[in-house]
């Protein structure tokens, strides 16, 4: 498993910590077809409001020699229960990046959603031998139409055809006598 | 400059000038018709193996990483 993403999440999951990948990434693992695949290097984790979580969530990055910022700048030291206390206070997003691709949002917050409710509901994917907790895709859509950011608005756009695409050729196929 | 390029970046200012709409956004009913059927497809069944997913992104990646300027 040479793919470092995939080796964060084994690590997250080894160390128990609760996330659920969201956000463009999320969709991707949706697509049945290269064709509604979207090409992102962000990787959003959504993370349940427990700073104890967040707290292990850092170390296992650490641990993978991930640099994590907040705001821009380094995440501040030490890293300890009263750091992630704080963060957890303000929703304040920390992200954590390996300088050669990989770059992941830690985030608590997910526009429309609680936590609990989305986890409930997520969909468990396997990539490399390694499980992916994916939130349900209605919630990822619909999370980024409550957020309606300008890059939302354009995804939303783009996914609906691509989806509607997707299925008429589907349904074309099944038509002329193919499989269900 | 060559009027082509001119009416290139004449059009770009133009985009850049046009305010962008944010704020939610209504789904509509096919859409999220489209959603729950593509969620309840049976290769989007729990557990499935995604593999693919995280080649295909390597490979664009790579891919774009390799081009160079001619």
């Amino acid at each position: 498993m040479a793919n470092p993403f995939q080796v964060l999440l084994a690590a997250l999951a080894e160390a128990e910590c609760q996330f659920l990948l969201i956000g463009v990434a999320g969709v991707n693992y949706y697509a049945t077809a290269g064709s509604v695949l979207f090409v992102t290097r962000d990787r959003d984790l959504f993370l349940p409001s427990g700073p104890e979580n967040l707290l292990r969530i850092w170390r296992v990055c650490e641990h993978q020699r991930l640099e994590l910022t907040l705001a821009g700048e380094p995440l501040d030291m030490p890293r300890d229960s009263w750091l992630a206390q704080r963060v957890v206070e303000r929703r304040a997003l920390t992200h954590a990046r390996d300088g050669r691709g990989l770059e992941v949002d830690l985030t608590l917050v997910m526009s429309g959603f609680e936590f609990d409710a989305v986890w409930s509901e997520r969909r468990v994917f396997i990539a490399d031998g390694v499980e992916i907790p994916v939130a349900r895709l209605d919630h990822i859509v619909q999370s980024k139409a409550s957020a309606g950011r300008p890059k939302d608005r354009l995804f939303l756009a783009t996914h609906k055809e691509a989806l509607r695409n997707l299925l008429s050729r589907d349904e074309g196929t099944n038509e002329g006598g193919g499989s269900p | 400059m060559d009027p082509e390029t001119k009416r290139a970046l004449e059009a770009i200012d133009r985009v850049c000038e046009t305010p962008i709409e944010t704020g939610p956004v209504e789904l509509d009913a096919e859409y999220l018709r489209d959603v729950a059927r593509v969620v309840f497809l049976p290769e989007n069944r729990p557990r499935t193996d995604k593999t693919w997913v995280e080649l295909a992104d390597e490979e664009w990646f790579a891919h774009y990483r390799a081009a160079r300027r001619k």
